[in-house]
């Protein structure tokens, strides 16, 4: 029998959890929805894990806006924040429409945290997360501590978790007024996951024509991690948003992304659609600010 | 490692509140289908990728293949065999017999579930279909082509009551 918990333990709270956790080592997994640990222990990956630690009851499901922030637990459903009234402005349909890319089953179950922790490049709300400059808390045995999600990834599944480390939360600051996003994925079929995604954000002044500010690229599935466009950004920052604009903008983007082959889709292709998404995203939140301007 | 020694759990199925003893590594699939002898959740790919498995866990279509056993205390669940009974058949069911919506009928418990969701929630007796394909996006037929399946829900969809 190779996936043989030997406990599943609900824990009452964070620090609770952090003990297990520190006590256990690489024996514990933590479960959030169960939705990405269930999927690794079906392909036989988990077969060492001896305690399962259940978050669903730690007290970290909410959403609440705080001066300058809207902070999401990390126990937090998926679901959940379609339905919460602090993520409904523009700013943040980068991140709902990432939600809504999932199936509904995924949606009932799968967390905040454990999108994040999982730290596969090509799930959804983390990179709508990073375009949002969302910062992540981490509760351990020497206390809490915080970084931003880009530094929370470090490789291809791996994370700066250290032993008895768990995500708590995720801050969100609250974008500039005016602030528009937008996310696009491409996959094989709705039940797959994404093969690239792209996370847009940006604040543009009122009158057609003015020039972008506070722009945010993040892209899933062209490389290890989670990649933050910085030269797209760059590229982009203080300019308008215009055809020529954009094209020098994708052409900053090829700098920016690492993809690789895989099974799933080659590099060369990652590296295409990455820059259709992007120039997508774009156009459509040119659209939209016209309209709404 | 041999399984882990049973925990014990209380949950609700189909009204019914059932006390078990389940082992860790026990999914919410294998509990219905091995201790509660119900069948209408099917095992698939048992890794949330086919739909299959879909239930509604506390009102909400779950990949019940994903969901550990014990960590459902307190929930309800709702199988295919909890709407309607033989007897009569839940209005959604009628519509997928109606239509010809089901062929080898191993997908068919797991769509019904996210179609009963989707209708409930909203209402809506007329819903276009792309909304209605993306509803049902976590849901794989090998036989249909969907057609029938599509054609099924909105026939559903026209029948409920205001």
């Amino acid at each position: 029998m190779p996936f043989c918990p030997q406990k599943y333990l609900i824990a009452g709270s964070p620090q609770e959890a952090s003990r297990i956790l520190d006590a256990e080592g690489e024996r514990a997994a933590v479960v959030g929805g169960g939705t990405a640990l269930r999927g690794f222990a079906s392909r036989g990956l988990l077969n060492h894990v001896e305690v399962l630690v259940d978050l669903q009851r730690a007290g970290l499901r909410y959403v609440r806006e705080e001066a300058g922030w809207v902070t999401l637990g990390a126990a937090t459903r998926l679901w959940e924040l379609e339905q919460a009234h602090s993520l409904s402005s523009p700013a943040y349909r980068v991140l709902l429409e990432a939600v809504r890319s999932l199936p509904v089953q995924v949606r009932s179950l799968a967390t905040v945290g454990g999108s994040l922790c999982t730290a596969h490049p090509s799930f959804d709300p983390p990179a709508a997360l990073a375009a949002l400059e969302a910062q992540v808390e981490i509760v351990g045995p020497s206390g809490t501590r915080s970084l931003p999600v880009q530094g929370f990834f470090k490789d291809f599944l791996v994370t700066d978790l250290g032993r008895g480390e768990l995500v708590t939360q995720v801050r969100i600051p609250k974008p500039p007024a005016g602030t528009l996003s937008a996310f696009l994925r491409m996959a094989r079929n709705g039940a797959d996951i994404s093969l690239v995604n792209a996370a847009v954000r940006l604040a543009v002044g009122s009158s057609s024509g003015s020039p972008c500010q506070g722009v945010r690229v993040a892209l899933g599935g062209v490389g290890p991690t989670v990649v933050r466009g910085l030269e797209t950004e760059a590229a982009l920052e203080g300019r308008s948003l215009t055809k020529a604009s954009i094209e020098t903008a994708l052409g900053a983007l090829d700098r920016d992304i690492r993809p690789w082959d895989d099974f799933r889709a080659s590099a060369s292709y990652r590296r295409e659609i990455g820059k259709v998404l992007v120039r997508r995203a774009l156009a459509a939140l040119a659209a939209q600010h016209v309209k709404e301007s | 490692m041999s399984p882990g020694p049973g925990q014990e759990t209380t949950l609700r199925v189909n009204g019914v509140t059932h006390r078990l003893q389940v082992r860790p590594h026990t999914t919410l699939l294998q509990l219905l289908q091995d201790h509660l002898g119900l069948n209408g959740p099917k095992r698939g790919c048992d890794s949330g990728g086919c739909g299959c498995c879909t239930v509604l866990l506390d009102g909400r279509p779950v990949y019940s293949c994903m969901v550990f056993a014990l960590g459902t205390e307190g929930q309800e669940v709702t199988t295919v065999e909890g709407l309607g009974s033989r007897d009569r058949l839940d209005p959604v069911q009628e519509a997928f017999v109606e239509v010809g919506a089901i062929q080898c009928g191993y997908c068919t418990p797991g769509i019904i579930m996210v179609a009963k969701w989707f209708l409930e929630r909203d209402r809506k007796t007329a819903p276009e279909e792309p909304e209605i394909r993306e509803t049902l996006a976590g849901n794989l037929c090998r036989c249909t082509g969907y057609a029938k399946i599509l054609q099924a829900v909105r026939l559903a969809a026209g029948r409920l009551e205001p």
